[in-house]
């Protein structure tokens, strides 16, 4: 197999005095859909932004390497990074009503990615840079997108800001789109329309994509592969249809069973018992095993390994070949 | 009785004979304030020049020893009254040094419509130039603090982050994306100190000797010229009304959602 165009290794991120990811390994191949999947404060969002070296104020990325088209990005100088952003890497944010700059019209934030890069790279004329965003926003299938260039965010609904979003990191063709939850902040009438959207570009450009978020519903129509992370760790990882069918791992076991689609009708919803733990104050050995219905005294004492599972791999006692207790999931 | 026969003359422009001067009061104040505006317009640009760089800078690089000092010289500027200011460049330029003069407005010459400007001399130059650091620095530090702590906010958005993501160049994120949602505030807060400068145009003027409306106000006072104190006070409303009146305007050109709410509301 041909080297992966991000290959993350043993990412971790500090907060402070807290660490928020502990150590996190996981390769995007070309033209290839990932999906990076938890509950709230998992750490999904962290790993976009360290790729991308924008953490905010007292966040760091403390160790590890974020190997991107054979480039370490960690060490990588800061004008160096921020030449590929846009360019090679582009992201989608999570709320498109946040996102856009509200005294800038969208002509004017979709051309300026094209007419003022940084220092030493070329500038685009200003027709061609507007041909272009019209271009960019005929493909997100937004309608007369002539006349929007004149419009200012405010005057759009949020799935077509989203759209334009869309549009912003298609313009400079990135080999990789990183979407933090790019439909959560949307109604649901329009996140299908959207997902589908952004899969259709990614297969027609061949970009990578990597799809950051908790609905496990969106994971499996759109993406090919799956890592699920929780309290700042890669926990399970696989093939997505394989693992939305029939997971390894009690986390997204349970994540599944709290999808609406998957309950009977008419019957209540299973959720996950407790919350997510605070970074700063981590249970012993397994994050999960407080709120893990196949608990053992194992797993309050030491941190599982990486076992290969039937679809993939994952960090659970319960797959441990060599226990004598050792079965299977009920 | 009175107040009506006032305010029935003041809508005809005649606000009563100054005691002093012999001369209806109005006049008196409009032969003085072109020597005020030129002061505050003159500290004015001052202020924009130096604020908006060091604030700027202190919200970018908020480590940089430059903006530390920046902000500890701020708290300084605002607790030094404004007559001690002036006194001490006085001291420093005028009476040490001899390189500025101390007081008055030098030469001047006539523009237009009786509107005797120092703009046009370097005489006029030399001696607005202490008056108006003087008028300045009491809103400087004010306005580096504001600056600063707007644009730290509106550097911590989602779109200035989105920018960054977008590969733009610093410049332009740091002047097109952070600055003009910075400014919203500050022209708000601006409009308002605008006014309040007026007042400080009295201490400047006086401890100056500046020729302006601020100088003709305190002598009127002592002198208990009530027709001239009168008149100063509505001009001065005016002044306000018209400032802020500006700063509405300007508000609209730099937001796009408030203009196109006029639009839909006409």
């Amino acid at each position: 197999m041909s080297a992966p165009l991000l290959d993350v290794q043993g990412l971790r991120v500090r907060f402070g005095n807290t660490d928020v990811l502990h150590g996190v390994d996981f390769q995007v191949h070309a033209g290839e859909r990932v999906a990076l999947v938890g509950e709230s404060g998992a750490g999904k969002s962290m790993v976009a932004f360290a790729i991308l070296g924008l953490l905010s104020a007292p966040g760091r990325i403390s160790g590890g390497q974020v190997v991107f088209m054979g480039d370490d990005l960690v060490v990588m100088p800061p004008k160096a990074l921020h030449r590929l952003r846009g360019r090679r890497i582009a992201m989608v944010f999570q709320d498109p009503m946040m996102t856009l700059n509200p005294v800038l019209s969208i002509g004017t934030q979709l051309m300026e990615t094209l007419q003022h890069p940084p220092p030493g790279l070329a500038k685009v004329d200003s027709t061609e840079a507007r041909q272009r965003a019209i271009d960019a926003l005929a493909q997100v299938q937004i309608p007369d997108p002539q006349s929007r260039l004149r419009q200012y965010p405010h005057e759009l609904s949020g799935g077509m800001r989203q759209r334009v979003v869309i549009a912003m990191a298609l313009l400079q063709g990135p080999q990789l789109i990183i979407a933090d939850e790019p439909t959560t902040a949307l109604d649901v009438t329009i996140q299908a329309d959207i997902m589908d959207m952004l899969v259709g570009l990614c297969d027609s450009r061949g970009m990578a994509l990597l799809l950051i978020t908790h609905d496990l519903a969106v994971v499996a129509e759109s993406t090919q592969r799956a890592l699920v992370m929780y309290a700042g760790r890669v926990i399970e990882s696989g093939d997505t249809a394989q693992l939305t069918q029939a997971p390894a791992h009690p986390y997204t076991d349970a994540l599944l069973r709290a999808l609406p689609q998957m309950a009977a009708p008419g019957a209540r919803l299973a959720n996950i018992g407790g919350t997510m733990p605070d970074p700063g104050a981590l249970p012993s050995g397994c994050a999960f095993h407080p709120r893990c219905p196949h608990s053992m005294a194992d797993c309050r004492q030491r941190m599982p390994d990486w076992y290969p599972s039937p679809t993939g791999a994952a960090a659970c006692h319960l797959l441990d070949p060599l226990r004598a207790d050792n079965g299977t999931m009920p | 009785m009175q107040y009506g026969r006032f305010v029935g003359n003041a809508l005809r422009g005649d606000l009563g004979t100054s005691y002093f001067f012999k001369e209806p009061a109005l006049d008196v104040i409009l032969e003085k304030l072109p020597a005020t505006i030129e002061l505050v317009l003159c500290a004015s640009v001052l202020i924009l020049g130096i604020s908006v760089p060091c604030g700027m800078f202190a919200a970018v690089r908020p480590r940089h020893w430059l903006s530390r000092s920046a902000m500890g010289l701020s708290i300084l500027g605002i607790s030094v009254p404004v007559f001690l200011t002036g006194i001490l460049l006085i001291y420093l330029f005028s009476v040490e040094l001899n390189w500025l003069p101390s007081y008055g407005r030098g030469l001047t010459r006539p523009l237009l419509l009786g509107w005797e400007t120092g703009l046009l001399t370097a005489d006029g130059w030399l001696h607005l130039l202490l008056p108006s650091v003087t008028l300045a620095s009491i809103m400087v530090p004010l306005f580096i603090r504001l600056i600063r702590a707007e644009m730290l906010e509106v550097l911590d958005t989602d779109f200035v982050r989105f920018a960054w993501a977008k590969g733009l160049r610093p410049g332009r994120i740091w002047w097109v994306h952070a600055f003009r949602n910075t400014l919203l505030p500050v022209i708000t807060v601006g409009g308002v100190q605008l006014g309040t400068m007026v007042a400080y145009t009295i201490l400047t003027e006086t401890v100056f000797q500046w020729p302006g409306v601020g100088l003709l106000f305190l002598e009127a006072v002592t002198r208990a010229d009530t027709p001239l104190i009168t008149a100063y006070l509505l001009v001065v409303g005016v002044v306000f009304v018209v400032t802020n009146a500006a700063v509405d305007l300007l508000y609209g050109l730099v937001n796009p959602q408030v203009k196109l709410a006029q639009v839909g509301a006409a």
